[in-house]
């Protein structure tokens, strides 16, 4: 109870560096702060997310690569930008860090159907990283952004997984 | 050409012997100067004349010298070393009228042979004069003043002669004699009664009797010495021994006795036996009175100030025997009216407190009394309080240095009267009632217009030379609590380590009797105001609701109408409960643990029939601040102990088994086997209990004793402070480790961080609990998270390991 009480009084102080953009943004962050609570009540899973700088719309998500899977040892850095419309609009999220995926292409941009027409504002940060963290084990090569890595991947397992670790271990962005 | 030099051998050659010999033939050496002078050598005659006269003198001198060292040996026998004080010449026996009598005699012949050949001079020069009356005005000049000239050059032979310090120490050595011979005299004679007196007219009445011609030789010696015109070297001596004879005297007679009125008893003896002593030392006659006059102030001045050094030096002493040294202090105050000692008095007495007072090993208390007296007695001295203020701020700068410097000044103010030191803080809190430290304002009108009238007929400039770092106008030196109090320039500091000091107090009661308390109270509310006590006030009344309520509750029977339905509702004779109103306590200490299902029964009948009557209001318990008296039975003897609710819950975990692990026992507890050990060592040091520990197992077992036991002490209890301040720290980071999770949350996204801009995300991003740390306690907390590996630290960022 004593919680609940706590996170109603927050928007006020959560609202405050973003006094700039429109009035009703006050929903917004309360609910972004609440997926920041839960998100570091609920630690581990291999996802992770957090407000990148002075401002919560725009966050930095950590995704590590599933076990057992080409992208196992590999922790992927993503952005995630939210507007004042979330969580009626899904954020705009992409890989900063270079990724070889049938459905990631090389500006890190994600082809994925619940960031785009399948959205829901049942959806949160969690989800979407999960999301993603699945996509990575589980590339839907139908529709792909990366035509050389949905014909590797059903065909040539060892050089796709050379070339994920090639793609990961290149610069790095800062 | 022939006939000059002629004339002048024979002059050479007559006054050689002439004055060698003492000037009786005046006549052949006037002829020889007559001819000279005849022969136009009138301008070379008066030198040479004066070089033989020097000559037959040194001549003399040389022939004296073997008796003066003589009779400088005789008087250094019986004088003695300075350095010893004068106790050797006691043994010796008085000083030898032969060796004062050869004194005399040397003295009066040097005197004769000078004064005779400077007359033989004088009278040849006028002859030269009337022989010549043409001659040039220097030439004049130097035969006028020949006999003068001679007088001078005499005086340097004879103290050339000896060498000037001997002569002084000679005069000194014997000064110093007679002035002894006379002060014991005097002595003698005030322990003798008033028999014999002035039976000598030699000292007009004023002295004590001498035998008759001691004071001849004396006068004679000094009335010498003039006509020498050594005048200026006997000066010196005898005013080196009257300071010499009147140090010694104050040092042998009052040093180290505080409670008593050391300056008026030197300032009478400086008027008796020295001043008899110079009104023979010095000429007679009209002069005579107005010299002695000057001497009595230059005595009375020197007396003031080396009473004022030698109470100076023991100021820290003095002090420490307030108030029975008052005395002391009245002379000190009289002694700085009287000279400009302040400067010396602030520098030795911070020195003294500096070496004797303000080191690791006094006791803050001690320090605290120290200050307290020295406050009281720097207000008799100087009641400007500028001189506190020079003194007194090394003390308190020391004092703010201290940790525990306001719990030991609220514990003074507080204590019990069994503490006779800190209880005359407490009496000092009474006696300050008249001069509360804020003063309404708008209390204006005829009677204060009076009083300060009254304040500013009483205003005294502050000391010039006492400090003029610091404006005094509104001290007020003698209001020892605001000074203390002042030590921290606020009253706040001292108001909440008052207030828990407060709490401390009424928590470990079981009567619920606090009067003294409250009196205390009352008297702090009238030094600092009703508004800033009222959290304090709040907590009296509490413990007094408590009792009333206790009674209340404690006479609800089982069987009362809404409690009729409640099941497990046990005797509560046992218990008593103090009720705080918890927003005006000070932050209690909390400590989880599980209590005993007896007890818990216990408490939750208690808080039943509390709700019963009070209700919709409920009762939270504070299981460790309790105390619970305890009667052990083990084997035959039977101990009482009066422990904290933790320790007795341990024991009752014993009724039911002989024996526990650790890890069992600390799990039925709810705490850390560590903890609980903690709390074990207790019972095991007093024989109660003891520890096992089984091979391959690294937590104990405890076992009850079915005989007491009494054996080494065991380690680890750990003292009471550290686990205290250890508590503090541990509640600290528990309330930082709540935001943990955000510190790995930030640092799992971003490489790296540093720590200025993980508190600023923190600030800004988390609500839950709203982050209110500081820079440093973040910066402690994460040192703790590397020191756990749970992080790393390179050049100033934190990452996240593994």
């Amino acid at each position: 109870m004593n919680t609940a009480a706590r996170t109603a009084a927050s928007p006020a102080k959560g609202g405050a560096p973003d006094a700039s953009r429109p009035l009703d943004t006050g929903a917004v962050t309360k609910r972004l702060q609440q997926e920041l609570m839960s998100l570091m009540a609920s630690s581990g899973d291999g996802v992770s997310a957090f407000p990148a700088g002075d401002s919560l719309f725009d966050w930095v998500g950590t995704i590590n690569g599933a076990e057992g899977t080409a992208y196992e040892g590999c922790t992927f850095r993503l952005s995630l930008r939210f507007t004042s419309e979330y969580p009626f609009k899904p954020p705009a999220v992409r890989f900063e860090t270079p990724c070889f995926h049938p459905n990631v292409d090389t500006y890190g941009n994600i082809c994925l159907d619940i960031l785009k027409d399948k959205w829901s504002a049942a959806y949160s940060v969690k989800t979407i990283l999960q999301s993603i963290q699945s996509l990575l084990a589980d590339p839907n090569v139908d529709s792909p952004l990366n035509a050389h890595a949905a014909k590797l991947w059903a065909v040539n397992d060892a050089e796709y997984r050379a070339l994920v670790q090639k793609t990961y271990a290149g610069p790095r962005p800062a | 050409m022939a006939a000059a030099a002629a004339a002048w051998a024979r002059l050479q050659q007559v006054s050689t012997a002439q004055l060698g010999s003492g000037g009786s033939g005046g006549a052949l050496l006037a002829e020889a100067v007559d001819s000279a002078t005849a022969q136009g050598l009138a301008s070379l005659v008066p030198a040479q004349l004066l070089g033989a006269a020097s000559a037959a003198l040194q001549a003399r001198l040389a022939q004296l010298r073997g008796m003066l060292a003589a009779i400088d040996e005789g008087l250094a026998a019986s004088v003695g070393d300075e350095a010893n004080e004068g106790d050797g010449g006691e043994e010796q026996g008085g000083l030898r009228a032969e060796v004062e009598a050869s004194l005399v005699e040397v003295l009066r012949e040097l005197c004769a042979a000078v004064e005779s050949a400077a007359e033989l001079l004088s009278q040849l020069c006028e002859r030269i004069l009337r022989a010549q009356p043409v001659l040039a005005p220097a030439d004049r000049a130097v035969l006028l003043s020949a006999g003068h000239r001679f007088h001078r050059q005499a005086a340097a032979a004879v103290a050339g002669a000896q060498g000037g310090r001997d002569w002084a120490g000679l005069l000194y050595r014997y000064y110093w004699h007679k002035l002894r011979e006379l002060s014991r005299a005097a002595e003698a004679q005030q322990e003798g009664g008033l028999d014999g007196m002035a039976a000598d007219g030699e000292l007009g009445g004023h002295g004590p009797a001498m035998p008759p011609g001691w004071a001849r030789p004396l006068q004679d010696v000094a009335a010498l010495m003039r006509r020498l015109g050594l005048e200026a070297l006997s000066e010196e001596a005898y005013a080196a021994v009257v300071c010499r004879h009147l140090r010694e005297r104050l040092v042998n007679h009052a040093a180290r006795s505080f409670d008593q009125r050391m300056l008026d008893p030197a300032l009478r003896y400086a008027a008796s036996t020295p001043v008899t002593f110079l009104r023979l030392v010095l000429p007679e006659g009209r002069a005579s009175e107005a010299a002695l006059e000057h001497w009595g102030q230059r005595l009375s001045y020197y007396v003031y100030e080396t009473v004022g050094s030698l109470r100076i030096g023991d100021m820290f002493d003095i002090v420490v025997d307030y108030p029975d040294s008052l005395p002391a202090i009245e002379d000190i105050r009289d002694c700085l009216q009287n000279t400009n000692l302040h400067r010396k008095f602030v520098a030795v007495f911070r020195k003294a407190l500096q070496d004797r007072l303000l080191h690791p090993g006094a006791a803050t208390s001690d320090i605290i009394q120290q200050y307290v007296s020295a406050i009281k007695a720097l207000a008799h001295i100087d009641p400007a309080g500028a001189m506190l203020g020079a003194v007194g701020g090394p003390i308190r700068a020391y004092l703010r240095q201290r940790r525990d410097t306001i719990r030991c000044v609220v514990t003074m103010l507080t204590a019990d009267e069994e503490d006779a030191a800190a209880a005359s803080l407490h009496a000092e809190l009474g006696n300050a009632e008249a001069a509360p430290q804020d003063c309404d304002s708008d209390f204006e009108g005829a009677e204060a217009d009076a009083a300060a009238l009254r304040e500013a007929e009483r205003w005294e400039p502050d000391p010039v030379d006492a400090d003029p770092s610091r404006a005094s106008s509104a001290a007020q030196a003698g209001d020892v609590i605001s000074k203390l109090v002042g030590i921290y320039g606020s009253k706040e500091l001292f108001i909440s380590e008052y207030r828990s000091m407060l709490a401390d107090r009424l928590l470990a009661k079981c009567d619920y009797d606090c009067d003294r308390e409250l009196r205390t109270l009352e008297l702090l509310k009238v030094r600092f105001g009703e508004g800033n006590l009222h959290n304090a006030e709040v907590m009296l009344k509490d413990l007094a609701d408590s009792k009333r309520i206790n009674t209340n509750v404690k006479s609800v029977p089982n069987t009362a109408t809404p409690l009729r339905r409640r099941r497990g509702l046990v005797d509560i004779h046992g218990l008593s409960a103090t009720i705080l109103s918890q927003l005006f306590w000070p932050q209690l200490p909390t400590e989880e643990f599980n209590l005993p299902p007896e007890v818990s029964a216990m408490l939750s009948t208690y808080g039943a029939k509390y709700r019963s009557l009070k209700a919709p209001r409920k009762l939270q318990w504070k299981p460790n601040l309790g105390s619970v008296q305890l009667e052990l039975t083990i084997g035959e003897q039977t101990l009482e102990f009066n422990v904290s609710p933790f320790h007795a819950s341990v024991l009752m975990h014993f009724h039911t088994r002989p024996e526990w692990p650790a890890a069992e026992l600390a799990e039925r507890m709810g705490v850390p086997p560590d903890m609980l050990r903690r709390k074990v060592v207790f019972w095991i040091n007093q024989g109660v209990l003891s520890e096992s520990r089984a091979p391959g197992h690294a937590l104990p077992v405890y076992r009850r004793n079915e005989q007491l036991q009494t054996g080494p002490a065991v380690g680890g209890e750990q003292q009471e402070g550290m686990e205290l301040e250890e508590g503090g720290a541990d509640q600290e980071h528990q309330e930082m480790a709540a935001y943990e999770p955000f510190v790995m949350g930030m640092l799992t996204n971003f490489d790296a961080l540093p720590l200025d801009r993980v508190h600023n995300m923190l600030k800004m991003f988390v609500s839950d609990p709203p982050y209110d740390k500081s820079l440093d306690q973040l910066g402690a907390y994460m040192a703790r998270l590397v020191a756990q590996e749970k992080l790393s630290l390179e050049g100033g960022q934190y990452r996240k390991r593994g």
